[in-house]
């Protein structure tokens, strides 16, 4: 399978990115209390 | 954590050290961590590569241990680190964008909620792909099991991972229709063997690194694997040819 493990690979290898600070300000909206 | 990686993760290939020796060691990894700021679309491996030789460990061991004393920057800094790989490999394993972001952001919740019970911070990255992988088991299940109440999304010919939906535009129509078959022969799999073979043969990991990531012996996995790999080219090869 390793050629074609590959081949897949590249075929899918592009991802739109994450817009990751709007998603860090959902996250952030989950604050927990800490842990100490 | 009854497992551990295997240490040869493309995440712990380190290109360097990182000491943290004193008050200004956060700066020096906020500007490491800027580097991981949103990127143009990039392979999921040179994400990792990139991650691999900026990020070694004992940056994420320093991460992790102010993490857990409640350091939401040390956090947000993790975050930055991880999200995009996370995230691309989030919508391979499910082929939707949608729901990959909702899976990540499941997967950092729960790993910053528990994040005090991470005893090695070098294996973050390890960690979280765990986590991450059974957000992703968990969202299979329940899409199962609302299609089997009849709750599905009917109109969806392809309720689970779609392949040939991610495809790179410009791609040959051999290549959809090879990807389409694939997709064909995946959802005819257990959801713990399609994401086991995904993680082997699109993710890249190392077997090592599947037994880890789905938390499962190295034999439970070759196990699946195999099968998974039977089945996938007993249909590949069933499926007339579009070459």
């Amino acid at each position: 399978m390793t050629d074609k493990s590959q081949r897949y690979r590249s075929w899918l290898a592009q991802v739109a990115p994450l817009d990751a600070e709007r998603a860090w300000q959902r996250i952030d909206a989950h604050k927990e209390p800490s842990h100490d | 954590m009854r497992k551990r990686a295997s240490g040869r993760e493309p995440w712990n290939r380190s290109g360097g050290s990182f000491r943290h020796e004193g008050p200004g060691a956060l700066v020096t990894m906020t500007r490491i961590a800027s580097r991981f700021a949103p990127q143009p679309p990039t392979s999921h491996t040179e994400g990792l590569a990139a991650e691999g030789c900026s990020t070694t460990p004992a940056t994420a061991a320093v991460l992790v241990a102010r993490a857990q004393v409640g350091d939401r920057a040390a956090q947000r800094l993790l975050y930055l680190q991880h999200v995009q790989s996370a995230h691309a490999m989030a919508v391979r394993l499910l082929g939707r964008s949608a729901e990959a972001e909702d899976v990540v952001q499941d997967a950092f919740v729960a790993a910053f909620t528990r994040i005090h019970q991470l005893r090695d911070g070098a294996l973050f990255r390890a960690w979280l792909l765990r986590i991450t992988v059974h957000e992703v088991h968990r969202r299979f299940r329940r899409q199962r099991l609302l299609a089997a109440l009849g709750m599905g999304r009917r109109a969806d010919p392809e309720p689970d991972a779609s392949l040939a939906q991610l495809a790179a535009p410009g791609l040959p129509a051999e290549a959809h229709a090879e990807l389409r078959l694939l997709d064909r022969a995946l959802a005819q799999l257990p959801a713990r063997e399609r994401i086991a073979w995904m993680l082997r043969h699109i993710e890249g990991l190392e077997l090592t690194e599947v037994a880890s990531a789905c938390d499962k012996s190295l034999a439970t996995i070759k196990r699946w694997l195999a099968h998974a790999d039977q089945h996938v080219q007993r249909h590949l090869h069933e499926e007339p040819s579009h070459d």
